[in-house]
């Protein structure tokens, strides 16, 4: 998409709005982590939520265990951050590639790794930064 | 032929300068294939270890598929159809071929210095190793590499294959004495020869960055070898 659209017509910060409206409308904390393993597998969400067992990802896809409200919070940003990519990427391919693959803009590490460490300011900057790059 | 289980001691593994042993998250146990961000599959990667059989483990290791049948987790299954869809999927993300930006390769590429002579392996095409990997002998292996005497012979016994000759590396004395520097690697695709652990696919290449030498205390290679039963 090229810049001009991005800037003029669909600014990050309201699509990313827009999606963490919808993910708000959730209220089944299953379901929430369902999607973001569906995005990126639960080794993705585990890495995200600084979970050492992938297991218990699948306890709280079944329901046989909820994430505790701070790890649930991480669990909506990174559907957040993964779905406004994907929007603009038009690819979840994309879209997860960008989480999980290395980026300059945080040393060579992945943006997933930032979103763990609570850095969602600059993930949204960095993804300002790419799409409109 | 020499057991593993003796003999790894120390190896090299190509990755980010700063932490060589780092695997980002999709490279993570599953049947993904590649190392790092080898988005395009452009290089290579060379592994570089006492033995060969090392290598040979190390690299299938990390570019194994689940034989035909065997789940891609090893988790246990749970009866759910959430999971059973899940399960689908991950091995579908797991398979998708990576994109990265060309513009991080250069940041990747990790090269050597080496003070000990290695085997090296390079088995370039995926092909090659994702027909290794779903090998049922080598599957099993991989599975069960807890085995103190994994040889090289057990690696590739009958029926198995490698169709590339692409082992063929050498190191290069640099420096009167016994310092060794640089990895001559002999290209696959023609009669050419670079310095560089990594190996282009399409053209011979060299480079200089520096690598970190990974110890035999080393936090992660301990781990590793752990989980690969593996005593160092």
């Amino acid at each position: 998409m090229p810049a001009s659209a991005v800037q003029d017509h669909f600014s990050v910060d309201r699509v990313f709005e827009d999606v963490r409206l919808e993910i708000t409308q959730i209220v089944d904390p299953a379901e929430i982590v369902r999607k973001l393993a569906y995005a990126l597998g639960r080794r993705g969400v585990a890495r995200l939520t600084h979970t050492s067992d992938p297991s218990t990802v699948s306890r709280w896809i079944t329901g046989r265990a909820a994430p505790h409200a701070q790890t649930l919070q991480r669990i909506r940003e990174g559907y957040c951050v993964y779905e406004t990519m994907r929007r603009y990427f038009g690819s979840d391919t994309a879209a997860e590639q960008w989480l999980t693959g290395a980026s300059a803009r945080f040393d060579y590490g992945m943006p997933l790794d930032a979103l763990a460490d609570s850095r969602l300011r600059d993930v949204i900057a960095a993804m300002k930064a790419d799409i409109i790059q | 032929m020499d057991a593993i289980g003796s003999h790894i001691s120390e190896f090299w593994r190509v990755g980010r300068e700063a932490d060589p042993l780092y695997v980002p998250v999709q490279f993570q146990g599953g049947p993904s294939g590649g190392r790092f961000d080898d988005a395009d599959r452009e290089f290579g990667v060379v592994y570089g270890a006492p033995d060969p059989a090392t290598c040979m483990l190390e690299k299938l290791r990390s570019t194994s598929y689940p034989a035909a049948g065997e789940p891609y987790s090893k988790e246990p299954v749970i009866d759910d159809e959430h999971l059973t869809d899940l399960e689908a999927r991950e091995l579908e993300i797991a398979r998708r071929p990576r994109r990265v930006r060309p513009d991080i390769y250069e940041c990747v590429l990790v090269h050597a210095t080496v003070t000990t002579p290695l085997a090296l392996l390079a088995i370039l095409q995926t092909r090659v190793l994702e027909t290794l990997g779903s090998h049922p002998r080598i599957a099993r292996l991989l599975a069960t590499a807890s085995r103190p005497h994994l040889t090289i012979g057990d690696l590739l016994g009958a029926g198995v294959e490698i169709p590339q000759t692409a082992t063929a590396i050498l190191m290069r004395e640099v420096v009167l004495g016994r310092r060794w520097e640089g990895i001559q690697v002999l290209s696959t695709h023609g009669p050419r020869t670079s310095y560089a652990i990594f190996a282009d696919r399409l053209r011979a290449r060299s480079a200089t960055i520096l690598i970190k030498r990974i110890t035999r205390d080393d936090v992660t290679l301990q781990a590793t070898a752990r989980e690969l039963g593996l005593e160092l």
